[in-house]
C-alpha cells in the first residue's frame, strides 16, 4: 500500500467514526434495564413460595406464571425453575410443623415451628374462671439462597380470634396459652400463614 | 512490504475494534447494580406488604441513598435531579395471601 493509500485507510477508519459517533446522537433515548441475576430473582422466588403457603387459593405454579408474565413484561430476568412442596405436621404435646418449598435452583423457603405444653393455668375473662393450657412456641422463616446462605427471621404472630394470650420472649420464642378446651388452635403471622399447635 | 504493512495496520485495527466493543457494550454490572439489587431483595424479604402501605418512600431513602425516583405501581415520586439514572425493577406479588401484583420502579444514580 502506498503512502496515499494509507491515508485513505485512515481516513476512513476516522469517517466512520465520525458518523457513528454523530449516528449515535440522532439514536431516539431508550432507557436501560441493568441485567443481573441474582439476590433480587432469589427473593422474588422465596417471596412467591410465602404467598403460596399463605394464600391457599392459588397454586404455586400459577403464581410462578403470574411472576414469568410480570417479570418478562418488566425486563426482569427471571430463571426458570421446577420446585416441590413439603407440608408437615408432627401433632402431641410435643410438636413441630413446617411449610416447605424447595426450587432446583437452591433456593428455598422453610417456615418452621414447635412447641411444647408448659402446663394448665387459670384465666379470669370477665369474672369468669377458664382453663388455659400454656405452651412454648419457636417459629422462625428460613430463607436459603446461593447469594447469601442462609437467612433467618422471627415474623411477629396474631391471634384473629383474640382469645389467646401471647407473649414474645426474644429470639423467635413465644409463650402462647388458648382455653384448654381447643385440641388446636390456630395462630397468624405477619405474612398470613397459618401457625398450627395441634395435640 | 507494503502489502505486510496493510496487513498489520489491519490486525492493529480488528484487536482495537474488537476490545473497544466488548469494553464498551459487554460492562460487567458497576457496584451499585449488586447494591441495589441487594437491598431490593432484603425489602421483599422482609415485607410482602411494603408497597401497598405508604412506607415504601421512606424504607427505600433509608436502604438506597443515591435514589433519584421510585415509580410505585404508577405512582412517581422525584427525589433529586440527575442527568444519569439506571432503573431496577422489583415485583411484588400479593400479601397476607391475597394476589394484587405491584411493579416497583426505582431510578438509582450510578
Amino acid at each position: 500500500m502506498n503512502h496515499r493509500g494509507q491515508i485513505l485507510l485512515l481516513a476512513i477508519i476516522i469517517l466512520a467514526f465520525t458518523l457513528l459517533y454523530s449516528a449515535s446522537h440522532f439514536s431516539r433515548p431508550n432507557p436501560r434495564f441493568l441485567r443481573y441475576t441474582g439476590e433480587l430473582q432469589s427473593a422474588e422466588l422465596i417471596h412467591t413460595a410465602r404467598l403460596y403457603w399463605s394464600s391457599k387459593k392459588y397454586s404455586l405454579s400459577y403464581l410462578l406464571s403470574i411472576l414469568y408474565m410480570l417479570s418478562n413484561e418488566s425486563k426482569v430476568s427471571m430463571p426458570i425453575v421446577s420446585y416441590e412442596n413439603n407440608y408437615t405436621l408432627v401433632s402431641g404435646r410435643k410438636g413441630c410443623a413446617w411449610y416447605y418449598t424447595v426450587y432446583n435452583n437452591s433456593v428455598s423457603f422453610r417456615a418452621y415451628w414447635m412447641w411444647e405444653f408448659r402446663g394448665f393455668y387459670l384465666k379470669d375473662l370477665y369474672g369468669e374462671k377458664l382453663l388455659y393450657k400454656g405452651y412454648i412456641l419457636v417459629y422462625y422463616h428460613n430463607y436459603t439462597a446461593p447469594q447469601w446462605g442462609s437467612i433467618i427471621i422471627y415474623p411477629l404472630l396474631e391471634d384473629n380470634a383474640r382469645i389467646a394470650d401471647i407473649a414474645y420472649l426474644g429470639n423467635g420464642k413465644w409463650s402462647i396459652g388458648f382455653p384448654a378446651r381447643y385440641t388446636e388452635y390456630k395462630l397468624i403471622d405477619e405474612y398470613g400463614l397459618e401457625v398450627v399447635i395441634k395435640e | 512490504m507494503r502489502a505486510l504493512e496493510a496487513v498489520a495496520i489491519s490486525v492493529v485495527f480488528v484487536i482495537f475494534s474488537a476490545y473497544f466493543h466488548v469494553s464498551a457494550v459487554y460492562k460487567p454490572p458497576s457496584l451499585h447494580a449488586y447494591s441495589v439489587n441487594r437491598a431490593l431483595a432484603w425489602l421483599l424479604l422482609r415485607s410482602d406488604s411494603l408497597p401497598y402501605g405508604g412506607e415504601l418512600d421512606k424504607v427505600v431513602v433509608d436502604v438506597v441513598p443515591s435514589l433519584v425516583y421510585l415509580d410505585n405501581g404508577g405512582s412517581l415520586a422525584y427525589f433529586r435531579n440527575s442527568t444519569k439514572v439506571h432503573s431496577f425493577r422489583a415485583i411484588w406479588l400479593g400479601y397476607n395471601g391475597t394476589l394484587s401484583p405491584r411493579i416497583v420502579v426505582i431510578g438509582v444514580e450510578p
